[in-house]
Formats: structure tokens, sequence, C-alpha cells
């Protein structure tokens, strides 16, 4: 290489020419430069999204309440296991006598009877809850055995009293023929 | 990038226009960077080329030009301790050479392209680069001699 050649090489950026105003160059790119068309971000409006969210799930807990009530509703009507049905039949017939019975037993008072009632009555609703609870879960039979169990001791209950107000009764009796 | 396009056209406001266009455009098309290059080869390319396109609207063209003086053998300058010219005489014994001349050294000497490259860019031949350069090398020795 030749002393010029090797001269121009080693001095490269001394013998480069620089641009004395820069400021003014970028500028006029700056100007020449086109604005590019920026992506259309949407920024998400969280208020409408949080509307738009709480009426769909009221919309859809609502419908969904309503499905299960309606379906609830067919189960209970149309969809009670035979079983089920006749296990009422018998043990609500035998209920219903039973009732009558002590409503019209002469031996109980009112207040007794009143009570007694009540305490019937309790029992026939937790024999309600029992049968809904078998509308969601149609054969279990722990439930079918505990709606048995709540009819008989309905049943069992005014049996007991029943006899013991006939015993009182007939005690009664013989103590006023002994008299 | 200002110094290539000012050592190919020798002209201060040319080479500020080339620039700035060059800027503009590769900015507003820069989809078109493909990567098989680094960013800045990718704009000095630009720049070059709206270079030559000034070039050749001023009918500067790049052929090869005979030159008899061209093959006679370069005088090699004996080696001294130190180079007898600044660099501010290179600098200007360079702004002095004619354009062809000029823009095929600053491409080899200053930007570091090889003939190769130089001839791609020039859309001249290999050794239309090299015999340009040689005899830019020559000139320029005679015009330093003259400093």
């Amino acid at each position: 290489m030749d002393p010029l050649e090797q001269f121009i090489r080693n001095n490269k950026e001394e013998l480069k020419h620089k641009l004395d105003n820069k400021d003014a160059l970028w500028d006029a790119i700056n100007k020449d430069i086109a604005p590019r068309k920026q992506a259309v971000v949407r920024k998400l409006d969280w208020k409408k999204w949080a509307v738009a969210a709480s009426l769909f799930l009221a919309i859809g807990t609502g419908f969904f309440w309503l499905n299960s009530t309606n379906s609830g509703t067919n189960i209970a009507v149309h969809q009670k296991p035979l079983e089920v049905m006749e296990i009422d039949a018998h043990y609500q017939k035998l209920v219903n006598a039973r009732v009558m019975q002590v409503k019209n037993s002469a031996s109980l008072s009112a207040q007794q009877k009143k009570e007694i009632i009540n305490y019937l009555q309790n029992l026939e609703n937790e024999s309600l809850e029992l049968e809904k609870e078998l509308e969601s879960n149609i054969n279990n039979v722990q439930i079918i055995q505990a709606i048995i169990n709540n009819y008989r001791e309905r049943l069992d209950i005014m049996e007991k009293l029943l006899n013991r107000s006939a015993d009182q009764n007939t005690n009664k009796h013989e103590r006023n023929i002994s008299i | 990038m200002y110094n290539v396009s000012f050592n190919m056209l020798n002209n201060h406001h040319d080479a500020e226009d080339v620039l700035q266009v060059s800027f503009a455009k590769a900015f507003n098309h820069i989809e078109d960077f493909n990567y098989s290059s680094t960013f800045g080869a990718w704009l000095k390319r630009i720049v070059i080329n709206n270079t030559i396109n000034l070039l050749k609207s001023k009918k500067v063209h790049f052929t090869e030009q005979p030159d008899l003086k061209a093959e006679e053998p370069i005088i090699v300058q004996p080696k001294e301790e130190k180079y007898p010219y600044t660099i501010e005489e290179v600098k200007k014994g360079i702004a002095d050479l004619p354009n062809g001349y000029r823009i095929v050294l600053t491409l080899y000497l200053i930007e570091g392209y090889d003939h190769t490259e130089i001839a791609d860019i020039l859309n001249v031949s290999v050794s239309t680069s090299k015999t340009q350069y040689s005899r830019a090398r020559k000139k320029l020795q005679e015009i330093l001699k003259n400093y």
C-alpha cells in the first residue's frame, strides 16, 4: 500500500466532511416524514364493560333461576318418580286419617290439639324440604327413606297420642264405675 | 452519510438535499427494510443511490474514460517518517479530483467498499472500478505535488 493510501486510510475520519447544521437538517427531514397512521387502539372502556358484564350476569342468573324453577316444577309435577308418588299417596292418606282422629278426639284439649297439629306441620314442612332435595337428586334412596321416616314419625306420634288418650279415658271410666 | 454524499457530489447543498430526501424516503418506506443488512448499510445505500441519481441528472456518468496517463506506472512515494501533506491538503486534493475519480476513491478508501461493491453501486464493471481508482490515486498525487 502506497503512503497516500495509507495516509488516507489512517486519517479517514478526519478526512470526512462533517455536517455543519445537523439540527436544521433533522427538522427538514422530520417535516418530510409522513405521519404514519397509528394503529387504532381502542381504549378499553372498563365502565361500559362493567355495566355490560353486570347486565349479562343479572340476565343470565335470572334466566338460569327461571329455568331451574320451571324445570324444578316440572320435575315435581311430572318427573316425581312413581315410587315416591305412591309412597306419598299411601302415607298421606294414613296421616290425614290420623289427623282427623286427633282433631275429633274428645279426650284432647284444644291446646293439646293445637300443639300436636303445629308439630305435625313442622314435620310436614321437613318432608316438603326433603321432596325438594329429591327433585335435584331424583334417585337418592336416602332422601326417599327420610321422607318415609318422616311420615312414619308423624303417624307414630299421633298413634301414641291417641292411644294415651284412649288409656286415660278407660281409666277414668273404670274409676267412675268403681266409685 | 453526509460525507459519502458530499464526496460524490462535492457540494454541500446538494449533499444536504440528498440526505434529507434519503432519510425521509427511508423512514417513509421503513417496511421495505428486509434485515438482509444492517439498517445503517441500508440507509447508506439509499443515500448513495439518491446521490447517483442526482449525479446522473447532472450528466455525470461512470463509464470508463480513456486516459493515456493512466497506463503509466504509479510513482511510489519514498517512505518518510512523516507524510508530506496535511489532512486539509489531502482533503482539498480529493475535492479537486474529477467527479468519477473522487467518487471511486472515496468509496474505496474512506467508505471502505471493495471494488465489487463499488461496481455494483455505480453499475460498472469491477475492472472499471479498479482502473478508475488507480487513476484517481495517481491524479491525487499529481494534485498534491502542486501544493
